[in-house]
């Protein structure tokens, strides 16, 4: 193991359109020890262009303006393949699903719990 | 697309005989809402003859309001309550009166009448009603004769070069006049025939005032004129008569004395004593299979001799064997002896005596009987047009109305209605007062009265002029009328479905008066008027119930199909809490004091519980049972919640959702919930509508018609609904959707409705739907 000091910290990106939600996630997160950018949309994301060195996403799989997944793959297309966390309010064996196939790292319903997502963040980002 | 209500519980059939109950039940149904003088005479027609026969049996009756509306609500409910009401009867034989009712009973037989026999009266041969295979319907034709009354009428009038056809709106009008129409070709040669058909009351009175004595009237029937408004033959004839500058013919019975000269009239008596003779066969045991339908009783030519009289028609042109009704009995004298002809006399609004005048002394007591009669017919006619009508809010003060003239035709000095309370007291629901006369004291208990509690509750009427004319056994009774103060007394039992509910009581203070057996009889026919009206007062209530019943089953069927919407709206809050929560104890646990960020994560952390409360109610508001509340409400504001309520449901669905409300929107008086749960409907019918669509957006709107009243616009881009579905999109369980009841927009309608309001549909140019309900507005707003 290196020197502490040579590692950066890590990146997390959160997308989620529910305001009160991605605030609170954020701090979640940084409390946890990472650097984290919000976005409040797929479109935002997309169009603020995720740092290359995003080492994982956690993605509310409803957007409003498009789905997780599809955000997941669009990202893909443009080359960028951090691990994905999807979280969702609408639990059901469907969605369940797409979330294995679009290779998940982790799946989550809400209210999810914060030591769990930040366990799933650090086991995601660690090879 | 038959109710499950209506399938779900079938009337008991009267296929089999059960041994033990000897108690036969006859269902009459009426095709009116109300008591028309047709139906009087068919109603007394058929009572008369199962006394005359002295064959018990209990009568039900119903007054179906078929003219009223063809909507299929409508007859769904119907259906509902005539489930629910006869659930455990058994009906032996219905009898139905017009074609309206008939085929109202064919329709519904197998739901509600299964296996019942039918005999039906007044319906016209030649397939008015198509009766299918059906067996076990006979019944009485009736044939009215346009052609022979037209024949009559040329004789009055040879100078006559027109003919005028009138008749109403209603279908039932309609399809009178087609009759008519078809029995006078060819019959009508020389006369220039025009019909007036479905026009307003006033413009049907302006015609007939323009017209000269050149001209016949045939006025067939209106049930309704061209405004929508219901009259009765009485009511129309009323006002036209008197306007009208040709005299009028008809073609029943119970228009005779209402201002018409005459015709060859159908007489419902005789429609109802033949079926009565056919349900009386049945009762005892044929099969209704193997009695084919009797032809109609023959008409008799009944003239007025007043309208002869008005007109200048000569008594020598009528058709041999007519009949003259209405003769002034001062007149009769004058024919003397020799005078053999039958003098009918036609009852105001009701029924037709013939009678034979051989002596003096016998024309004396007649004349004295007929003005009784007239006057009670009057009376009769007078409280049926009160009573039988109103509906809601408008039975109490019809009650109050009908007991008033109750005491003022009887001279008496209190009427009232005394209903039995489940306590076991008596309840002056309704009392009429000659002035001066003071309440009777209350309260009063049924334990006071055992002698006339027992009478009533067999059925039977009781009357002493004198309080020592009560029976020993009234001792208690006596005891407690002297306590009242009451002198003289006649009381009738107040029967619904069989069972006393209470009693309409004519009482005497200030003097004794003789009751005559006659009397007695006809206040017991008064009381089954208001009897009616109380049983119309329940059913209205179970009604409601029902309604209430529907409306909360559909909104939790919506909550159902809401519910993953709503398990997103609390899983948002939640998830923001959880977070907050932890982040604020890690924060805690390493020491780490950051004031401004504890109190901002604190402030969330209630900000989010508040917005999951606020989730939790609106769920609780839409699934509560209870009365409706009325109040001012905003339109805008229910959008808002609505709208709120299934925004996430609409990003789920991929939709987009927008809202343009009007800035200045006047409220509306109603019931929040309710108009919630019609935009909740409409919203989640337009997204369900869109989910095979590439477009997918909603547009919600508020604003004002020219009426002032204000209207919500739902716009979706679905497939729009297929144009001959537009109207059956309303009815229960009609569905395209695989889940949910198909309740939301038959349950939307009736809401909308139940507040003065319409809701219809209509389909883009451009693809989609779109959904508008009106509501009056409640208020005026300045600009």
């Amino acid at each position: 193991m290196g020197p502490m000091a040579a590692r950066p910290t890590p990146r997390i990106s959160i997308v989620d359109d529910d305001p009160s939600v991605r605030r609170a996630l954020s701090r979640l997160v940084t409390v946890a020890g990472f650097d984290v950018e919000t976005y409040a949309s797929g479109a935002q994301a997309l169009a603020g262009g995720l740092p290359s060195d995003v080492a994982c996403l956690v993605v509310d799989v409803y957007l409003g303006d498009m789905t997780g997944f599809e955000l997941s793959r669009r990202l893909a297309a443009r080359g960028l393949t951090a691990p994905t966390i999807f979280i969702t309010a609408h639990d059901d064996a469907a969605t369940h699903e797409e979330a294995r196939r679009a290779g998940a790292a982790a799946y989550f319903t809400k209210p999810v719990d914060g030591e769990i997502l930040v366990d799933a963040i650090n086991a995601a980002i660690r090879p | 697309m038959l109710g499950i209500i209506g399938v779900a519980f079938p009337l008991p059939a009267a296929g089999a005989k059960d041994e033990g109950g000897p108690e036969r039940s006859v269902l009459l149904l009426y095709g009116e809402a109300r008591a028309l003088p047709a139906a009087l005479d068919i109603d007394e027609a058929i009572r008369g003859r199962f006394r005359a026969a002295d064959f018990e049996v209990r009568f039900f009756t119903e007054y179906l309001d078929l003219s009223w509306t063809s909507d299929p609500r409508y007859m769904e409910r119907l259906r509902a309550f005539l489930a629910s009401k006869y659930l455990n009867r058994r009906i032996d034989v219905i009898m139905t009166m017009g074609a309206p009712a008939l085929r109202f009973a064919l329709e519904n037989r197998g739901a509600l009448f299964a296996g019942v026999p039918i005999i039906f009266t007044a319906v016209p041969p030649g397939g008015a009603v198509p009766m299918g295979g059906e067996t076990g319907v006979t019944g009485v034709w009736m044939a009215a004769e346009a052609a022979a009354t037209v024949d009559a009428a040329r004789r009055l009038q040879p100078q006559a070069r027109r003919l005028v056809v009138v008749a109403g709106a209603a279908t039932q009008d309609r399809a009178f006049v087609e009759d008519v129409r078809r029995d006078l070709k060819g019959r009508a040669q020389g006369l220039e025939t025009s019909y007036l058909v479905g026009l307003p009351m006033a413009r049907l009175r302006e015609a007939l005032a323009g017209l000269s004595r050149d001209a016949m009237v045939l006025y067939v029937s209106m049930l309704r004129d061209g405004d929508g408004k219901v009259y009765s033959t009485r009511e129309s004839l009323r006002i036209l008569a008197p306007a009208s500058g040709a005299p009028i013919y008809g073609l029943s019975e119970t228009m005779i004395g209402q201002g018409i000269v005459g015709g060859r009239v159908v007489s419902f008596r005789a429609q109802g004593t033949q079926a009565a003779e056919l349900a009386l066969r049945v009762l005892r045991g044929e099969t209704a299979e193997r009695m084919p339908p009797v032809a109609a009783p023959p008409n008799m030519f009944v003239f007025d001799d007043h309208e002869l009289t008005r007109w200048g028609l000569r008594e020598r042109d009528l058709p041999e064997g007519s009949v003259i009704a209405n003769r002034p009995p001062s007149l009769w004298a004058v024919y003397g002896t020799h005078f053999v002809v039958g003098a009918a006399v036609i009852a105001v609004e009701g029924a037709l005596i013939v009678m034979l005048l051989v002596s003096r002394r016998r024309r004396r007591r007649a004349e004295a009987a007929l003005r009784e009669r007239l006057a009670f017919e009057g009376l009769v006619s007078e409280l049926s047009a009160t009573l039988v009508a109103a509906r809601g809010a408008e039975v109490g003060p019809a009650i109050a109305r009908g007991l008033r003239q109750v005491g003022e035709h009887l001279g008496v000095d209190r009427v009232s209605i005394i209903e039995i309370s489940p306590e076991g007291g008596l309840d002056f629901s309704y009392a009429w007062l000659a002035p001066g006369i003071p309440p009777a004291p209350t309260p009063v208990e049924l334990r006071e009265f055992p002698w006339a509690a027992a009478r009533l509750r067999r059925g039977e009427s009781y009357a002493f002029a004198r309080l020592d004319e009560l029976p020993p056994e009234a001792a208690v009774d006596r005891e407690s009328y002297a306590r009242m103060g009451i002198r003289s007394s006649l009381a009738c039992p107040l029967r619904i479905e069989g069972t006393t509910v209470g009693a309409l009581a004519i009482s005497l203070i200030r003097a004794e008066q003789v009751w005559p057996v006659d009397l007695v009889a006809r206040i017991d026919f008064v009381g089954g008027l208001f009897a009616t009206v109380l049983s119309r007062r329940r059913g209205e209530h179970e009604l409601q119930a029902l309604r209430r019943d529907l409306t909360h089953v559909g909104r939790v069927a919506s909550m159902g199909e809401l519910a993953a919407s709503i398990a997103h709206e609390l899983n948002q809050p939640l998830t923001a809490i959880l977070s907050n929560a932890q982040v604020a104890q890690r924060l805690l646990e390493r020491g780490d004091l950051n004031r401004d960020e504890l109190d901002a994560i604190l402030a969330d952390i209630v900000a989010d519980d508040r917005r999951a409360g606020s989730v939790i109610r609106r769920l609780r508001a839409f699934v509560r049972k209870d009365e409706t509340q009325r109040s001012f409400v905003d339109l805008n504001a229910v959008v808002e919640d609505v709208v709120g309520l299934v925004r996430s449901d609409a990003i789920f669905r991929n939709v987009a959702l927008a809202v343009a409300l009007s800035p200045c929107l006047p409220r509306v008086v109603g019931d929040r919930i309710q108009l919630q749960q019609v935009v909740l409907n409409l919203v989640l019918n337009g997204l369900d509508a869109m989910q095979d669509s590439v477009e997918r957006h909603l547009l919600v709107t508020t604003g004002t018609d020219e009426d002032d009243a204000v209207n919500v616009i739902v716009s979706d881009h679905g497939p729009g609904v297929p144009e001959r579905d537009l109207q059956r999109v309303f009815e229960p369980f009609y569905t395209t959707k695989t889940q949910g009841l198909g309740m939301g927009l038959a349950i939307a309608r009736s809401l909308v409705e139940s507040h003065g309001g319409r809701l219809r549909v209509e389909n883009n140019k451009n693809g989609g739907a779109t959904f508008t309900f009106t509501i009056p507005a409640a208020e005026v707003l300045g600009d």
